[in-house]
């Protein structure tokens, strides 16, 4: 898809220019010497230079397409998004409501709008998992998970 | 040390009860995750790596090492089963091994994919005992500018060997290189790109970046796209291969285990491409290649000896020159410095129970892999019929929750979500995000190389031509960035010149 390789090559020359525009603010220093600026300056340059290659070529970088790996189904826009603005709030919320009340929120959430489990079922079992995982990983892997509102 | 007298040394390491229950830990968790589709084994290593903190740096390398070739083993599973790739290294397998399962075949496939990676695994860590020793030697003589040049080699052969365009995969390593440079500048101590805030001082996290580049992207591809799964559900028997099978695989098996150990060493190349190669291969070698595709045994165990063999040549740089040659190494070069231990030419005799412990423990989680797959093979296929609703969220969970162990920061959290979303948008777009995080971790040493290297020569770049070492592997890189290009062209004149 040109449009779409345009689109990424043109991203990518952005972010060139404003890496450059920020290295305008260290210092570059000399050959001999050089600053805290040399590289990411060379590596800036760079960047635009492939990014103009890839606009001028237009030819779409052909990885492993993940749509042609073998088991893959019909697209579904609106689970994605529903996923990324879930995982966007649990961040965001991830400390002020604790672990446990965030998890479950998130995995319930989950449960039900992408993976169309019922109400009920998604709930008792997002509450289940949250606390065994509270327990494994805050008093079995003593890894410091966020306090929830009753204490840890 | 000696190797003989090295690899007794190691094998007293890695039989302690705390390294043997490493060892084991980290197989059986690679091949869990190499069995479940959805999550890789470079998130595994990540979400597993602060639950390492507490253990000693032989137990923790041990059993992150484990999950990197445990997955390669469990990975052919979900292949041949469900003909879903348990992790990318075992696309290939799909092809012929489930074929071969729905023909009534799958004990068979299961049983030399498990063997031929055995063989494989086996047979590299014999590569890795003899070559590593001469090469830690040869490291030794490594100053900045031989390790600036040998950086150059791998980011050449990044750009020339990556599956997809050179230009896109130079636009990701060169954005990956400047995304290594955010944080404060280790030589002058200025803050670079931090936009004034505390959280990016020390750079960006290699973890939740890894993890959300591998880890959150692939559960974004596979919600998006609902991940059909079709279990095999005839009961799996006739594990152990038929004459005729090892007749069928002794070539491709061996075949795939040269090609895979020799192309693992490079750096760039990672597991997934000498599994191409070995089919590729294998089917030009076939006096049958109409059988390909269908079912063929050697479609399976020439691509299984090669990722398995892979694992084993990637460990070489990293344990000799201290350089990650891909991402899984990139991760264990993480647990190597957190432990306070820098791996390279001195480590063999700086830390001879580290070294070869690893390199002992590496034997050992073969045979406990070989001995674990086959017998467990019921438990792995009841794994596969969990629905992947079920376990989305779990890994979504997890992720966030290895990002946290780490430092407890909010920032890493942010980053986890925004990399992976990145990483989502990179693979619909075509651009492999394996060189960006290669170039993250490789571009700060190539700066620190680069710049000490300039203050060395006073400024003159030909410090680079004048050191016979140095100039050595500048040639190579050279040749690998020209030969691509010219070869054809050659190849198409050699060709004209009969007809002439």
């Amino acid at each position: 898809m040109p449009g779409r390789d345009a689109a990424s090559a043109i991203t990518l020359a952005l972010v060139a220019l404003v890496a450059l525009v920020l290295v305008g603010r260290l210092e570059v220093g000399t050959l001999t010497r050089p600053g805290p600026g040399f590289f990411p300056l060379v590596l800036a340059a760079a960047l635009l230079l492939v990014s103009v290659a890839l606009l001028v070529t237009r030819r779409a970088p052909r990885s492993s397409a993940p749509e042609d790996a073998p088991g893959r189904g019909s697209p579904r826009p609106g689970a994605l998004l529903a996923t990324v603005v879930a995982l966007a709030l649990y961040v965001a919320l991830f400390e002020r409501l604790g672990f446990v009340l965030a998890t479950a929120g998130l995995l319930a959430f989950l449960f039900v709008a992408v993976a169309r489990y019922r109400w009920p079922l998604a709930l008792g079992a997002a509450v289940v998992i949250a606390f065994a995982t509270r327990l494994v990983f805050d008093r079995w892997l003593q890894v410091r998970l966020p306090p929830d509102f009753w204490g840890r | 040390m000696d190797v003989l007298p090295g690899l007794g040394y190691g094998l007293l390491v890695a039989l302690t009860p705390g390294n043997l229950l490493a060892c084991f830990v980290g197989v059986f968790v690679g091949t869990l995750i190499g069995v479940l589709p959805g999550i890789g084994p470079v998130a595994t290593m990540s979400l597993l790596l602060p639950a390492t903190y507490a253990l000693s740096p032989a137990a923790s390398i041990i059993m992150l090492a484990g999950i990197y070739y445990g997955a390669m083993y469990g990975g052919s599973t979900t292949s041949i089963l469900a003909n879903i790739p348990g992790e990318a290294a075992s696309v290939v397998t799909c092809l012929d091994g489930h074929q071969m399962a729905r023909a009534g075949r799958a004990g068979a496939a299961l049983g030399i994919a498990a063997f031929g990676s055995f063989i494989a695994g086996t047979v590299s860590v014999l590569g890795i005992t003899l070559l590593a020793p001469p090469l830690a030697a040869i490291g030794l003589r490594f100053g900045p500018p031989e390790i600036f040049a040998v950086l150059l080699l791998g980011f050449t052969l990044i750009t020339q060997l990556s599956g997809g365009s050179k230009l896109g995969t130079a636009a990701m390593a060169l954005l990956g290189m400047l995304l290594g440079t955010v944080g404060i500048d280790p030589i002058s101590g200025v803050a670079r790109f931090t936009f004034g805030t505390i959280a990016l001082n020390d750079g960006i996290g290699l973890v939740p970046m890894i993890m959300g580049l591998f880890g959150v992207s692939e559960v974004l591809l596979n919600i998006e796209s609902r991940t059909r799964q079709e279990v095999i559900r005839a009961r799996i028997a006739g594990l152990l291969p038929t004459r005729a099978d090892w007749r069928a695989s002794g070539g491709p098996i061996a075949r795939g285990t040269v090609l895979g150990f020799a192309l693992g060493i490079l750096p760039g190349i990672g597991a997934i491409i000498p599994t191409f190669i070995s089919y590729a291969l294998e089917r030009r070698l076939s006096r049958h290649p109409e059988r390909f595709g269908r079912g063929a045994i050697e479609g399976v165990a020439g691509p299984e000896a090669a990722n398995n063999a892979a694992t084993g040549g990637a460990i070489i740089p990293l344990l000799t020159l201290g350089i990650a040659p891909n991402v899984p190494m990139a991760v264990l070069l993480g647990a190597f410095l957190i432990h306070g231990v820098q791996p390279g030419p001195l480590m063999m005799t700086e830390r001879p129970e580290l070294f070869w412990g690893v390199v002992a423990s590496m034997y050992v989680g073969n045979v406990l892999l070989l001995a674990l797959n086959l017998p467990l093979i019921g438990l792995w296929v009841q794994l596969l019929r969990v629905p992947y609703g079920v376990l989305f969220p779990l890994i979504l969970v997890f992720c966030a929750i290895g990002v946290w162990s780490e430092a407890g920061k909010l920032a890493d959290l942010i980053v986890l979500v925004v990399f992976g979303v990145l990483g989502y948008l990179m693979k619909k777009l075509g651009f492999e995000p394996a060189p960006l995080v290669l170039a993250f971790v490789l571009g700060r040493m190539a700066e620190e190389s680069l710049r000490q290297s300039l203050l060395l020569s006073r400024g003159s770049l030909t410090i680079l031509a004048t050191r016979p070492l140095a100039t050595t592997i500048l040639i190579l890189a050279l040749a690998a960035a020209v030969l691509p290009a010219v070869a054809p062209r050659i190849r198409a004149r050699l060709r004209a010149l009969p007809a002439e």
